[in-house]
């Protein structure tokens, strides 16, 4: 076991806190545990990453203003880091990429989509090594 | 003997146990798949999206060229409470027997093998299971 040293806003660490004690039990070791899963989760998400997917998300945060007034309602694609579509339909935008692409974000604006699945009794992970890609 | 075009699909035999299935074909970025044939998905009411698709699937259907931003990725808990963080494009999925075509999303995580049709999907769909004969059947 290691200790991991750093420093987190009050707020964070309040909320962290409260969130570790209500999962894990107000217990000696829920925030070792509670740390350990946001660890794992963490690296799972940045350790997949390419770069052309990092370049579409920061055009996608960077352009989010943009989209909403523009697009709004429509399906948009964003590849090598600008908007290449925008249309009515998923079939207009989502046609095979011109060139040397090999990640391109396509949503429809303002579409509410849940952030919380439950995935059932079938799911489970199977031991593998990094998402393909 | 049932007739198959009617809109009826035999259940799915998984891991040895038959479960209710739907026929269909997946519109990805770069075409459709299985293309002429169908692709027998196992429904699972458990599973609250649209179509939880295993990471095989999802790079053979190249949908890292339509993936959703970042954070429009959902978190995904197991019934055991395991946490997994969903990748999420977009995608069409065509039921042919149904004569529907439905935009939507597929979604996976590092270490998925299923390929599970959910809720979310299901919304479209009026279907009955016949477990005597163990067959989905299209309304």
């Amino acid at each position: 076991m290691a200790v991991v040293k750093g420093f987190v806003s009050d707020t964070l660490e309040e909320s962290f806190r409260r969130k570790a004690m209500e999962k894990y039990g107000y217990s000696k070791g829920a925030l070792s545990k509670a740390l350990e899963k946001a660890i794992e989760l963490w690296l799972e998400l940045e350790t997949d990453e390419t770069e052309e997917e990092r370049l579409n998300n920061e055009a996608y945060a960077k352009l989010k203003d943009e989209i909403f007034r523009n697009h709004a309602g429509k399906y948009v694609a964003i590849a090598k880091g600008r908007i290449v579509a925008s249309g009515d339909s998923l079939t207009e935008v989502c046609l095979a990429p011109k060139g040397n692409v090999s990640h391109r974000l396509i949503f429809k604006v303002g579409e509410k989509l849940p952030r919380r699945v439950h995935l059932g009794w079938r799911a489970s992970r199977q031991e593998t090594g990094p998402t393909s890609k | 003997m049932e007739s198959l075009e009617a809109g009826n699909w035999p259940y799915k035999q998984v891991n040895g146990v038959d479960a209710p299935a739907v026929g269909v074909n997946i519109r990805g970025p770069t075409g459709t798949f299985p293309g002429k044939d169908e692709l027998l998905v196992r429904v699972d009411t458990g599973y609250d999206g649209f179509f939880l698709i295993s990471e095989e699937l999802y790079k053979k259907l190249k949908l890292r060229l339509s993936e959703m931003p970042r954070e429009l990725w959902a978190t995904g808990r197991s019934v055991t409470g395991e946490l997994f963080i969903l990748r999420r494009a977009s995608l069409m999925v065509q039921v042919p027997k149904a004569r529907l075509t439905l935009e939507g999303y597929g979604e996976t995580f590092k270490g998925n093998d299923e390929d599970l049709l959910g809720l979310k999907f299901l919304e479209a769909l009026r279907i009955t299971l016949d477990g005597p004969r163990k067959m989905t059947r299209l309304l």
